[in-house]
C-alpha cells in the first residue's frame, strides 16, 4: 500500500490534466457553460469551487470511513454525502457573512450554487470508489480543483472573445460554447499520452 | 387543458437539456450509445415524476426556509432507490452508468422542477410536468447517444446497422464528440425554431 | 420559535421516513443484488478458469467453511454429479491495493488456471499481472514449491518491475491452494 512519491505526481497529473474532471468526466458542466462568460465570474467560481470541493471530499471521506463503513450504511452513501455538501456550502456561507465580508461579496452567490455542482459530488464518490487514503483524497481533490479551475479559466478567456466575433444566429450562446468546449477537450485529450 | 398543456411543453417548448440548458453532466457523458441514453433518460424521469409528486403533496407542510435541504433529502432517497433497483434488476446497465446514477441527485433539472413548478402546484399538474420533462429528457439523451453511436461506432441499440465498407468515426464516442455533437445539435433545433417564428 | 420547531420537525419526520423507507428496500432487494454480482462480476472469472463442467456453479456455488469462523464462497465444477474441480477467490495485498484472484483448481490439486478479477496495480507495470501470458504460468502446477518466484527456486517468472505485484498473486495462489489441500475432505463433504 505504500505510495512512492511519483505516485502521488502521477495521481495529480491524471487528475489536473489527463482525467480533467470537466472536460475528459462531464462533471461540473452547469457552472462551466453558466459561469464562463467572462473572467472574473470565472476566477470567483474557480475559487469556491476548490475551497469547497476539498472540504466536501475530506469530510465525506471521513463520514464514509468513520460513520457509514461501521455501521454497514453504505448504500446511504448517495444521501449522506450530498447532505454533508449542502450543510457544509450553508455553513461556509454563513461564516464568510459574519467574518470575511469581502470574500463573501465576491464568493457569496456562487456558494448555492456549488450544492449542485456535481463535479463536488462526484470527487466524493471517485474518493470512496478509488478507495483513496486520507492524504491520496486531499491531494486528488485539490488536484481535481485545480483541473476544474484551468478548464473555466481557459474557457472563459476563449468566451470573452466571442463578443467580437460573429457567429452565427444558431450557434449564438449556448451551441458555440459546447463546440469550444469539445475543441479545448479536443486539446486536453492530448495529456493521455503523458501517462500510459 | 392545462395538464396536457404542462406534458407537452417539456416535450418541445421547453425540452431539456436543449432549451433549458440543465442537467448537461449525464447528457454528456452516458450518450456513447443509445441504450445508456435511454436507461439514463429513465431513471432520471423516474426520480423526477416521484420527487414532483411528493414535493407537490408536501408543499403547504414544508417551511419555505428550509424547503431547498427537504427537497434534497427527496430526491436523494428516491435515488438511492433507483440505484438499489438497477443493482438488483439490471446490473449491466448500472455498471456502465457507474457514477452517474448517484449524480443523478445534483441534476439541476430535477431540483429545478421541484423548486419552480411542484412546489406551487398541485399533485396532477406536477406529475404531467414531471413525466413531460422526464421524456423529453429521455428522447433527447436517446437520440444523441443514437447519433454518437452510429457514427461513433457505426452501430443502433449495439446492432450493426451500417454497411460493412463503413469506417467509424471514433472521435464521436470519444470526450470532445459529446460537446460539439450537442453544440451541432443544439444549433440545429434553434435554426429549426427561428424558421418556425420566421 | 415556533417556526424554527417546525422546520425542525418536518426536516427530522423527512429523514425518518426516507430512512425507514430505504431499509426496508435495502432488505428487500439484498438477495437479489448478491446474485447480480455473483452473475455479472464472478461469473466470466469463474468460467475463465473452469471448463468440462456440465452444471451450474454458480447456483451450486457454497459458502465453506474451515473452522474458526473462516469461510470462502467455493463454485464446484462437476461432470455427470461428480464433482471434479472447483473455482474459488483469494487475495493478497499489492502494491496499491488488494488483489483478487478467481483460481481454479482440481480434485488432485493441480491449478487449472487463474484470473485476475480485481486490482489497483500500476498500469504498464503491476497491472499487467492480469495478461495471459503471467497467469498462463500458474497452470498445471500443484506442488508447492513450485507456486513461487524463480528467485525462490519456484516456477513463476516475475513481471520485471513489478516484483510486488508479482509476489502478491503468487502468495495469494499458493495460500488458496494450501487451504483446498488441507480441507479437501471438509470440501467433499459439502458439495
Amino acid at each position: 500500500m505504500e505510495w512512492a512519491l511519483s505516485d502521488y505526481f502521477i495521481l495529480v497529473i491524471l487528475a489536473v490534466f489527463v482525467n480533467n474532471i470537466l472536460l475528459a468526466q462531464f462533471l461540473g458542466n452547469c457552472p462551466f457553460l453558466g459561469t464562463s462568460k467572462n473572467m472574473d465570474t470565472a476566477l470567483g467560481m474557480a475559487m469556491s469551487v476548490t475551497f469547497v470541493m476539498v472540504l466536501a471530499g475530506t469530510i465525506s471521506w471521513m463520514v464514509h470511513k468513520f460513520l457509514l463503513i461501521p455501521y454497514e450504511l453504505e448504500y446511504l452513501q448517495t444521501l449522506t454525502f450530498i447532505l454533508v455538501i449542502a450543510a457544509l456550502v450553508q455553513l461556509v456561507e454563513m461564516f464568510l457573512q459574519k467574518s470575511v465580508p469581502t470574500i463573501y461579496r465576491s464568493l457569496g452567490i456562487f456558494l448555492p450554487l456549488i450544492t449542485t455542482n456535481c463535479a463536488v459530488l462526484g470527487v466524493a464518490i471517485i474518493n470512496i470508489k478509488e478507495d483513496y487514503t486520507f492524504l491520496q483524497t486531499l491531494i486528488f481533490d485539490f488536484s481535481s480543483a485545480v483541473g476544474f479551475g484551468i478548464a473555466l479559466i481557459l474557457f472563459a478567456g476563449l468566451r470573452e472573445r466571442f463578443a467580437l466575433l460573429k457567429i452565427p444566429k444558431p450557434f449564438d450562446g449556448t451551441a458555440i460554447g459546447l463546440v469550444t468546449a469539445g475543441l479545448i477537450a479536443l486539446a486536453f485529450y492530448g495529456f493521455k499520452g503523458m501517462v500510459g | 387543458m392545462r395538464i396536457v398543456q404542462e406534458f407537452t411543453k417539456g416535450l418541445w417548448n421547453e425540452l431539456p437539456p436543449f432549451r433549458l440548458v440543465l442537467g448537461l453532466c449525464p447528457v454528456l457523458a452516458v450518450t456513447t450509445a443509445a441504450k445508456n441514453g435511454l436507461g439514463m433518460g429513465l431513471a432520471t424521469t423516474f426520480v423526477l415524476i416521484c420527487s414532483n409528486t411528493l414535493v407537490s403533496m408536501m408543499r403547504n407542510i414544508i417551511p419555505s426556509k428550509v424547503r431547498i435541504a427537504a427537497f434534497i433529502v427527496i430526491i436523494a432517497t428516491f435515488v438511492v432507490a433507483v440505484e438499489l433497483l438497477m443493482q438488483a434488476y439490471v446490473y449491466s446497465l448500472y455498471q456502465q452508468l457507474g457514477i452517474f446514477i448517484p449524480l443523478i441527485v445534483v441534476n439541476c433539472i430535477i431540483l429545478g422542477r421541484a423548486e419552480a413548478f411542484a412546489s406551487k402546484n398541485s399533485v396532477m399538474l406536477s406529475i404531467a410536468d414531471g413525466l413531460g420533462m422526464g421524456l423529453g429528457f429521455t428522447a433527447s439523451l436517446t437520440l444523441l447517444g443514437g447519433i454518437r453511436e452510429l457514427i461513433g461506432t457505426g452501430q443502433l441499440f449495439g446492432f450493426s446497422v451500417m454497411s460493412a465498407h463503413y469506417e467509424p468515426f471514433a472521435f464521436m464516442v470519444k470526450a470532445p464528440g459529446a460537446f460539439i455533437c450537442l453544440g451541432i445539435l443544439l444549433a440545429v433545433m434553434n435554426y429549426i425554431s427561428m424558421q418556425s417564428k420566421a | 420559535m415556533r417556526d424554527i420547531i417546525k422546520m425542525f420537525i418536518v426536516l427530522t419526520v423527512i429523514c425518518c421516513v426516507s430512512g425507514v423507507s430505504l431499509s426496508i428496500l435495502k432488505d428487500k432487494t439484498k438477495d437479489k443484488i448478491a446474485d447480480q454480482e455473483i452473475k455479472f462480476v464472478k461469473e466470466p472469472a469463474v468460467l475463465s478458469v473452469l471448463a468440462g463442467f456440465d452444471n451450474d456453479p454458480m447456483i451450486e456455488r457454497k459458502e465453506v467453511e474451515f473452522g474458526n469462523d473462516v469461510s470462502k464462497l467455493m463454485f464446484p465444477a462437476k461432470k455427470d454429479g461428480e464433482l471434479f474441480a472447483l473455482a474459488m477467490e483469494v487475495s493478497d495485498v499489492g502494491y496499491g491495493g488488494d488483489v483478487n484472484i478467481m483460481l481454479g483448481i482440481d480434485m488432485e490439486g493441480q491449478i487449472r488456471g487463474i484470473s485476475i478479477t480485481k486490482h489497483k496495480e500500476t498500469p504498464g507495470l503491476g497491472a499487467r499481472i492480469s495478461e495471459a501470458n503471467f497467469t498462463k504460468q500458474f497452470k498445471s502446477l500443484s506442488v508447492s514449491g513450485d507456486i513461487a518466484l524463480t528467485s525462490k527456486g519456484g516456477k513463476i517468472e516475475a513481471i520485471s518491475g513489478a516484483t510486488i505485484s508479482s509476489k502478491a498473486v503468487v502468495k495469494a495462489v499458493s495460500d488458496g491452494v494450501a487451504i483446498f489441500k488441507d480441507n479437501i475432505e471438509n470440501i467433499k463433504n459439502v458439495f
